[in-house]
């Protein structure tokens, strides 16, 4: 029973895990992505109709990367060349992404595609309780596993990640000290919103085989959420997305089992965590004192001076 | 010259008079799903060629191509037609604007309801397509557990539940079988991973029958019996044909669209046009269940005869089907036939 609830926790988290980890790359730059939902509506979409296509799974999470990569990329050029409000961008991105997958999804509802399933690791599958809740999963499960303590690493503990949060901090001092703002945060947007489109394919690659409009259901705004939720640290990142993911599969089970609470107040559960989240944050006071990187939502501009 | 052509005209005019004195037509028109959606349309328009077949009706149909066009098309079905046929949720705002702007045209809305005096609605008893769905699965069950899956929490979702619940109940003490119902909610309508978690779970205590009401959610469902495989199975609604063949689908509760729109331009021919709200259940043939191979295997002779005979009682009206909470907590079934 427990075991269960932890697996499913885990499933439910992985596609939260990504989308976070990718929105704060793009916020330890100081860009402020919203567009997490269209990202991964777009990403799911491409990631199915490549899986469905060439009948591989992980070309599915090449393609999802590369329609990942070329929205962000115009999102960056928006943001940070053109220096359009990140809010108003953002939103724009997320209706792009749902028209778009809307749209040219149509034909691929009720179509089959090649999808990753669970893979059993020697030695590490059989140790009791934990070998099934951590090691019964797909690969893209795994994966997520190591990116996290990687890109903890690399955003602390390497000069490349410090030059990221110096970006998000003071892009005018970093700027002085020979550091390229625009292409740091061209980089990590780009990056962001490929990580983003994985989050999308996994639910129609991985947690589900099958392309629905809209079948991200909201997912992209809990992950704007959950990267205040842990302060822009990937480790913490982990434990927020499992939290929720977890959350949103007990509320059903909850309900499956047959408790007699009502299953509104239930299903509200996620939502209303994420909605006093973003409630929070939206005080500046709020922000520094959980450590938001200084620069983030001020676009950058070498000729203003403050 | 000009006397023959008035005179001409008049006959004209007689002519056409008389041709259509015996019967009336109707305008169909099409939401942006338009004719060949297999589905909505198309069984509207079935409906609606058959009455005209047998009734002497002229019948046309309006497609549209886009939303915007819907006031546009039915303006027109109301200034060209005697009666107004229209399918769909989706289009009863725009019905119910028409409605008002045309006061003196008379409007058929299939399967939404309005309130106006010039519309007729037609609508489903979901209870006892319900009650339908709750027969099979509790004659299929091993495990004397079935299951529900509801997307949203509507009040037609729910007429679908608890009509689940009763027959599920009315052959279950019939047969002396004992068969407990769980059910869960996913909240929308287009999480499949919500749905595939919620059923898993269903699956994961027992459960071997799962009816779901969900929309596009309860793809999920389908895809969480698949992936269990053995003896987990779904009972769905209106099911594309391709979801029915996805394995692990017994059965479709289907609503009789082309029936419903058969019988509403029926009661005109006979009794003139009358506003108001009427519903469809057993007795009309409102509900057909589409059954796959695999259902097959499970029913007996003895099981569809019980079957058959449950769903008789309903149709001669011995046994109303419960429609909400209350009505199925007071609900009891015959102990024997």
């Amino acid at each position: 029973m427990l075991e269960a609830i932890f697996m499913a926790a885990i499933r439910a988290g992985t596609p939260l895990l990504y989308a976070t980890l990718g929105e704060i790359f793009a916020e330890r730059s100081g860009v402020l992505n919203l567009g997490l939902e269209g990202l991964m509506l777009a990403g799911a979409l491409m990631g199915f109709v490549v899986s469905h296509i060439t009948s591989s799974a992980w070309l599915g999470v090449l393609g999802a990367l590369l329609i990942g990569g070329v929205l962000s990329l115009v999102y960056a050029f928006l943001t940070i060349t053109m220096r359009v409000n990140q809010v108003v961008a953002g939103l724009a991105l997320t209706m792009l992404g749902a028209g778009l997958s809307g749209y040219y999804g149509q034909a691929f509802i009720g179509k089959t595609a090649s999808q990753f399933s669970p893979i059993y690791i020697p030695f590490f599958s059989d140790i009791p309780f934990i070998g099934k809740v951590l090691f019964s999963h797909d690969p893209l499960v795994y994966l997520s596993y190591v990116l996290v303590p990687l890109s903890w690493f690399y955003i602390f503990k390497t000069r490349w990640g410090m030059n990221l949060r110096a970006v998000g901090e003071d892009p005018k001092t970093a700027d002085t000290v020979g550091i390229s703002v625009f292409k740091i945060r061209y980089l990590y947007v780009i990056l962001g919103g490929m990580l983003t489109a994985v989050g999308g394919a996994y639910l129609s690659l991985a947690y589900t085989s099958m392309w629905i409009e809209n079948m991200t259901a909201g997912r992209g705004w809990i992950a704007v959420a959950l990267v205040i939720f842990s302060a822009w640290n990937p480790l913490r990142a982990l434990l927020a997305s499992y939290f929720f993911g977890g959350v949103a599969s007990l509320q059903l089970r909850i309900q499956a089992m047959g408790v007699a609470i009502s299953s509104h107040l239930l299903m509200m559960l996620p939502y209303a965590l994420t909605i006093v989240v973003l409630s929070l944050i939206s005080s500046e006071a709020m922000r520094k004192r959980i450590g938001a990187p200084t620069a983030l939502m001020k676009p950058y501009s070498r000729e203003e001076r403050e | 010259m000009k006397k023959a052509i008035v005179v001409f005209w008049f006959f004209l005019m007689l002519l056409y008079g008389l041709s259509s004195a015996e019967s009336f037509n109707v305008l169909f028109v099409t939401d942006v799903g338009g004719l060949g959606d297999g589905n909505l349309n198309d069984g509207c328009w079935l409906g609606v060629q058959r009455a005209a077949k047998e009734f002497n009706i002229k019948a046309k149909v309006i497609q549209s191509f886009r939303q915007e066009d819907y006031l546009a098309n039915i303006s027109d079905g109301a200034k060209q037609g005697d009666i107004v046929m229209v399918a769909g949720l989706l289009m009863s705002d725009v019905v119910a604007k028409a409605a008002l702007m045309y006061p003196k045209s008379q409007f058929v809305l299939i399967d939404a309801l309005i309130d106006a005096p010039n519309v007729k609605c037609v609508l489903f008893k979901e209870e006892e397509g319900g009650f339908w769905a709750g027969l099979v699965a509790a004659a299929v069950t091993g495990s004397g557990k079935v299951g529900y899956v509801v997307g949203m929490k509507t009040s037609q979702a729910m007429r679908f539940v608890f009509g689940y619940e009763a027959g599920v109940r009315g052959y279950s003490i019939l047969k002396g079988k004992d068969v407990k119902v769980l059910g869960a909610y996913v909240g929308t309508l287009n999480d499949a991973g919500k749905g595939k978690e919620v059923s898993l779970s269903l699956f994961n205590q027992g459960v071997d029958v799962v009816f779901q009401i969900a929309g596009r959610s309860g793809s999920g469902v389908i895809e969480a019996a698949k992936e269990r495989g053995g003896r987990s199975f779904v009972i769905g609604v209106d099911l594309d044909p391709e979801l029915m063949g996805s394995g692990n689908v017994l059965a479709s509760i289907s609503r009789k669209v082309d029936v419903a729109a058969y019988l509403s331009l029926k009661d005109i021919f006979n009794g003139g046009f009358k506003g108001g709200v009427s519903r469809l259940g057993l007795r009309e043939g409102g509900f057909d269940l589409v059954e796959t191979k695999i259902l097959r295997g499970f029913l007996s002779q003895e099981d569809l005869d019980l079957i058959e005979r449950l769903k008789g009682l309903v149709i001669d009206g011995v046994l109303v089907v419960p429609s909400s909470e209350e009505e199925l907590a007071k609900f009891v079934p015959p102990k024997s036939l």
